[in-house]
């Protein structure tokens, strides 16, 4: 699989990721050369074939539910970036439609 | 000196309280002044902070009482979460997080009276194989300063090898504790997956990470394997499981256990030497009782595909939550949340880009069948093709890695041929099975080779077995790292 740098932007908005002109040029080619690798699990045969989504059975073990302490919401914003009155600030995301 | 001794020397020396857990301490710190400024294994080191633990545990010791690990210096990869103390996973993004609660391996360590030495280097997110991706420094290998220590536990393992702990915690996506354990001439442990809580883990690929020991020898990853292991509500992951007393087995007999040697991991790739010491492993490992068969993983050949695949995908939704919203630092002036993401996202290194890219690509809806599900079944067949071995054998042996330490900057631009370092550790990751790196011989160079021992799901005592084994009977070959770390040598 060729990825063109078009292709290669649209992912990068996709994933809301900023690149460099540096990262723009070199990507695509090391992208494209790691997708030609994993080509080769086309030719393995695959027909009626579970996919493994975690290695190991016997996980999930459901425990009681217990009613603990849990993280105060002082501690729970401590490392947020911008926190005004409790709350995560972020800009603006519906503009104001009319003035009252 | 105490810096350079295992887990279960110091044991019997605090015990019997011919040492203090203060002067061990101070010995670890005399050794990080020597060598740091050229090792560079640490992000944040807590001096003042090991000294009061240190002091604890000797109050514990004193009164006889003491837990296993009681005055023991652990350092810590980090990417696992320490109350209080910075977690910066090597990222610019998380420079000045600290969390507000301990990793549950980090809760356990505590309970067992470790003391924290400090927080290791990794590359960024755990993303990479050399610790050249880390945002802030390289760190470099202690047996020869031009070479990567390996990675992504390159911090962890380099600060074990050079005396700057006694042991450390690292977590393994692909072979990130192993691979930097072969690279640095000591132990390293990826356990079954489940065995180990991930809770407290910064994610980077939740079906493949796991966290485990480096260590001097094979009875060191024991100790701390017993202190770490077991179900933890907090982890949906989390196995239960009755735990065996991995330091009692070790001195078991391995009469009749059959080593298996899958001939696809002898391949040509490998370095001479690198095969040559898998064979004279298995020789020592006859001479001791055990049976060799040769084996076939016929769809080994497909493990870094799916590897990289699975990993990618899981890995772009993972770092997802580093937005610059409810953690960590956002960059840049921005007046939409589009671009405060992208800005604050801008940060990351290319590795991560890298990976975000592929995993974004192959999620997409034309792609995720042909990709990503595929990966998922061909990962089932490589957990058939492990099943079908271990119907014949106890444990499998293989190299760690195809080459010994390369240089600094050598593939760092060259990612494919990068990845290819950990083509025969995330096999073990894949099917979640336990997998142990120990050293097994050295180059005409000078540098460590490692081995891996894989066993069956849960069956770690017989793989801990086998190595230590291995190492008693090899003790005389055995090299110290410190040997060769001079101070501004």
């Amino acid at each position: 699989m060729e990825l063109s740098l078009k292709e290669m932007e649209e992912l990068a908005l996709i994933a809301r990721l900023y690149l460099t002109e540096e990262e723009k040029k070199i990507l695509p080619q090391q992208i494209s050369s790691i997708l030609d690798m994993v080509h080769s699990l086309e030719t393995v045969d695959t027909e009626d074939v579970e996919p493994t989504i975690y290695p190991i059975t016997g996980s999930g073990v459901l425990r009681e539910d217990e009613i603990l302490p849990s993280l105060a919401v002082k501690d729970a914003l401590a490392n947020g970036p911008d926190i005004v009155d409790g709350y995560f600030r972020v800009p603006r995301i519906i503009e104001e439609e009319y003035e009252s | 000196m105490f810096s350079s001794m295992t887990i279960s020397q110091l044991r019997t020396l605090l015990r019997a309280r011919e040492v203090s857990a203060e002067e061990v301490v101070i010995s670890v710190f005399d050794q990080i002044d020597k060598v740091e400024g050229d090792i560079e294994a640490y992000v944040t080191l807590c001096r003042s902070e090991a000294l009061v633990q240190a002091k604890r545990a000797d109050a514990l010791l004193k009164e006889g009482n003491a837990p296993d690990l009681c005055g023991i210096p652990i350092a810590i990869k980090d990417n696992i979460s320490t109350a209080g103390l910075k977690t910066t996973c090597a990222s610019r993004i998380l420079d000045d997080y600290v969390p507000p609660f301990d990793a549950t391996v980090v809760t356990k360590l505590k309970e067992a009276g470790v003391v924290i030495v400090g927080k290791t280097n990794l590359d960024e997110f755990a993303l990479g194989s050399s610790t050249e991706n880390s945002q802030f420094h390289v760190t470099r290998n202690p047996w020869d300063r031009s070479r990567v220590p390996g990675g992504s536990s390159g911090g962890s393992a380099a600060a074990v090898a050079a005396g700057e702990a006694i042991a450390a915690l690292g977590s393994d996506t692909g072979g990130s504790i192993r691979q930097p354990a072969a690279f640095c001439g000591i132990v390293g442990l990826k356990p079954t997956y489940g065995l180990v809580s991930r809770y407290g883990l910064i994610p980077a690929a939740p079906s493949l990470d796991h966290v485990g020991p480096l260590t001097r020898d094979v009875r060191d990853a024991a100790l701390v394997l017993q202190a770490i292991a077991g179900w933890d509500g907090k982890d949906p992951t989390s196995v239960q499981k009755e735990l065996p007393n991995y330091e009692a087995v070790l001195s078991e007999d391995i009469t009749g256990l059959v080593v298996g040697l899958p001939k696809e991991l002898l391949d040509n790739e490998l370095d001479p030497e690198a095969k040559e010491a898998i064979f004279g492993v298995a020789n020592v490992l006859e001479s001791l009782g055990a049976r060799v068969e040769a084996i076939s993983l016929p769809h080994a050949e497909y493990a870094m595909a799916s590897f990289y695949l699975i990993a990618s995908a899981e890995i772009s939704s993972s770092l997802a939550c580093f937005d610059g919203v409810r953690l960590g630092k956002r960059y840049g002036e921005a007046k939409d949340t589009t671009s405060m993401f992208m800005k604050t996202r801008g940060q990351l290194g290319i590795e991560a880009k890298r990976r975000i890219l592929v995993g974004t690509a192959i999620l997409q809806e034309d792609n995720y069948t042909t990709y990503f599900v595929k990966a998922q079944k061909v990962r089932t067949k490589i957990r058939e093709d492990f099943q079908q071995a271990f119907g014949r054998c106890d444990v499998i042996l293989s190299p760690t890695t195809p080459t010994p330490a390369f240089t600094l900057g050598h593939k760092l631009d060259r990612p494919v041929i990068m990845y290819k370092s950990d083509v025969y550790t995330s096999l073990a990751n894949l099917a979640g099975i336990p997998a142990l790196s120990v050293p097994c011989g050295y180059t005409e160079g000078g540098l460590p080779l490692g081995m891996q021992i894989m066993g069956k799901p849960f069956d770690e005592a017989t793989v801990l077995k086998v190595g230590h084994l291995y190492e008693q009977q090899t003790a005389s070959e055995r090299r110290l790292p410190q040997k060769e770390v001079k101070a501004n040598g």
